[in-house]
């Protein structure tokens, strides 16, 4: 009997030796963030797409603003540091539509009121600004080289292209294969040389590059693409008053799914208002959620790359001012958002990181 | 080996595979952020990739016009194949599959998110379904069908059943009401509205040069509209905001994915009379024509 229990004790105990010495490797399996290690499961989810450090884990950079600290603010107008904004009577209120950031942190408003693109360098200050050529420029997006591409739907029905000094390149047409109805658009993107139109928040239809030619044919991928050159990206409401959202990923190689992942918000949502990637690949995802009968709030979620898993949120404040807009929110590429946010006073740039 | 001996040998033997169990088991998912009111964020599984579903428009597809009811996890790329793909489909290059009409393209989404799990509920809790075709708002946007591609005319709302031509389209520059128009149709947001909506009856004539009301006046509930629930829009109803001397109308069709809102308006001067996507903050409320 002795010398059984004293086998069995040993087998005991040896066991739990086995599987202590284990336990940080089996740590590793775990999704999260955990910036000191990456994660096996990640890799072995998807080989193709490397680890990153999620963007939790991320330290502060240097000089970086606490989250809603303002980079620039402009007061309406029409002088060089003012942005314009109209409310008609009986028409459609209007302000910078939209804004992009550029590999340096420049920004880019599209100060559609005043018939014109300005640059802010990283610090704030005006840059210098490009008089716009279209009629009624809604949304805009600069390219890696320093172009610019603004979208006019209804005036001009193009995509004017702009270089980083501010010459007009050419205007690439909307209609045409692809894109049946003019109005189906719902912003302009650069990747690369090309230059893009979203269709219904869904496929992307190429329609020309960056020098100004009009594509032929056009081409389409199926979402918008991210800037590790990883990944297409698509996003959607399942069920607003259940605040059920989903994230879709496909393998930008092998165009294969990767990933479908739902997220729930803490309200019914109304709007979704962001879907990029920074240039590691973290995924940016925000709704506006109705917080309780009388206040919104937006919902700001980083998504790891391979797996949609979130590893990080912040919350924003949301636009309750009456002009419309086409994308009030910007990721940048070394992550962190930009978002613009419309007063009866002016309109404020601030940043938010994920935490 | 006694009874009580095999007892132990079995314990330390069942000790050992529990902690088998416990170290092999799969990772847990990180449910401490992004799920909301405590439920944890899941992934869904691979394939195929989701189609739209849901958003304002959504449709609650059971009496759409040509929504069919969202199939969980299924999704087809065959236009015609009564399946809407968003991928590869849309109401404007399949609008067999995706119905562009009332309650829309949401409605006819296959399922949500696709795949399996979340598949389905594009149909059965969207919002923005409406009745069929010829139920008094899919008239009211067949009327405002009419209206797009005519010039902006401040106080105006003249407009031509068999729409605009080159010709007669109109133009116009400046600054509104400091504005000038060209033509001799058109029309500002509430001059489009009440014509469409044919408020006041009398005002049923397209081609009738009116403008009984502002946007002062539908921002105002009133025995013949009414506000409503944002999230129970469907075609034809509308979405005002007025503050400061200064308001804006337009009507609502359905929604898309990310549940921004396919509208008729006569936004401006630069754009004139448009049907497209565009979002709205809560600045603005819906109200519904009664009998809507």
């Amino acid at each position: 009997m002795k010398k059984t229990a004293g086998f069995a004790l040993v087998l005991v105990l040896g066991a739990g030796l086995f599987f202590a010495t284990r336990a940080p490797s089996s740590e590793k399996r775990r999704p999260g963030p955990r910036s000191e290690e990456p994660e096996a499961r990640l890799e072995t989810a998807s080989a193709a797409v490397p680890s990153r450090t999620p963007a939790r884990a991320r330290a502060p950079r240097p000089g970086a603003n606490a989250n809603g600290g303002a980079v620039f603010r402009a007061k309406w107008g029409g002088a060089r540091d003012e942005l314009g904004r109209e409310r008609p009577n009986e028409g459609n209120p209007m302000g910078p539509m939209s804004f992009a950031a550029d590999s340096q942190g420049r920004v880019t408003v599209l100060d559609g009121v005043n018939s014109r693109l300005v640059r802010r360098a990283a610090d704030g200050s005006v840059e210098g600004t490009t008089r716009l050529d279209v009629g009624h420029p809604e949304d805009l997006a600069v390219g890696r080289d320093g172009s610019s591409a603004v979208l006019d739907r209804f005036s001009d029905k193009a995509v004017a292209v702009y270089d980083e000094s501010g010459h007009l390149r050419g205007k690439l047409p909307i209609a045409g294969e692809g894109i049946d109805d003019i109005g189906s658009v719902t912003g302009v993107f650069v990747d690369g040389r090309d230059v893009y139109v979203e269709r219904e928040h869904g496929p992307l239809v190429k329609i020309g590059t960056t020098d100004g030619a009009p594509a032929e044919p056009r081409s389409e991928i199926p979402g918008r693409p991210s800037r590790d050159g990883q990944s297409f990206l698509k996003a959607g409401i399942i069920e607003p008053a259940a605040g059920r959202t989903y994230v879709t990923s496909t393998n930008r190689e092998t165009k294969e799914h990767r990933f479908t992942r739902e997220l729930r918000t803490e309200g019914p949502v109304r709007t979704l208002q962001l879907l990029d990637t920074d240039l590691a690949g973290v995924i940016y995802f925000a709704a506006e959620v109705t917080a309780s009968e009388s206040s919104e709030k937006i919902e700001l979620y980083c998504l790891d790359p391979a797996t949609g898993a979130p590893v990080g949120r912040a919350t924003l404040p949301v636009n309750t001012m009456p002009e419309e807009s086409f994308r009030d929110l910007v990721v940048l590429d070394q992550g962190g958002v930009i978002q613009a946010l419309r007063t009866e006073k002016g309109v404020s740039y601030s940043r938010y990181d994920c935490e | 080996m006694t009874v009580s001996e095999g007892k132990l040998v079995a314990f330390a033997l069942l000790a050992l595979l529990t902690a088998c169990a416990a170290t092999d088991a799969p990772p847990e998912e990180s449910a401490t952020v992004g799920g909301g009111a405590g439920a944890p964020p899941e992934e869904l599984t691979p394939d195929p990739p989701p189609a739209s579903g849901g958003g304002w428009g959504g449709g609650a597809g059971a009496t759409s016009v040509g929504g069919s009811a969202g199939s969980a996890g299924t999704t087809g790329a065959t236009c015609g194949d009564g399946v809407c793909d968003a991928v590869s489909e849309s109401c404007a290059t399949c609008a067999a599959d995706c119905a562009c009409g009332s309650g829309g393209a949401g409605g006819s989404a296959s399922g949500g998110a696709g795949g399996t799990g979340a598949g389905g509920t594009g149909a059965a809790t969207a919002t923005g379904g409406s009745a069929g075709a010829s139920s008094p708002g899919d008239l009211a946007m067949i009327r405002a069908e009419s209206g797009v591609g005519f010039s902006y005319w401040w106080g105006h709302g003249r407009f031509l059943v068999e729409g605009p031509s080159a010709s007669n389209k109109g133009s116009c520059s400046g600054s509104c009401p400091d504005c000038t128009h060209t033509g001799s149709y058109g029309g500002d947001c509430s001059g489009y509205v009440a014509k469409i909506w044919q408020v006041p009856s009398s005002n049923s004539d397209l081609t009738k040069d009116s403008h009984p009301y502002t946007t002062a006046s539908f921002n105002e509930d009133t025995t013949q509209w009414s506000t409503i629930a944002q999230g129970s829009m469907k075609a034809g109803d509308a979405m005002v905001y007025r503050s400061g001397g200064a308001g804006h109308i337009f009507l609502y069709h359905h929604g898309d994915p990310w549940g921004s809102m396919y509208a008729y308006e006569c936004k401006g001067c630069s754009a004139g009379c448009t049907k497209g996507l565009r979002t709205a903050s809560s600045a603005y409320h819906a109200i519904r024509k009664t009998g809507y």
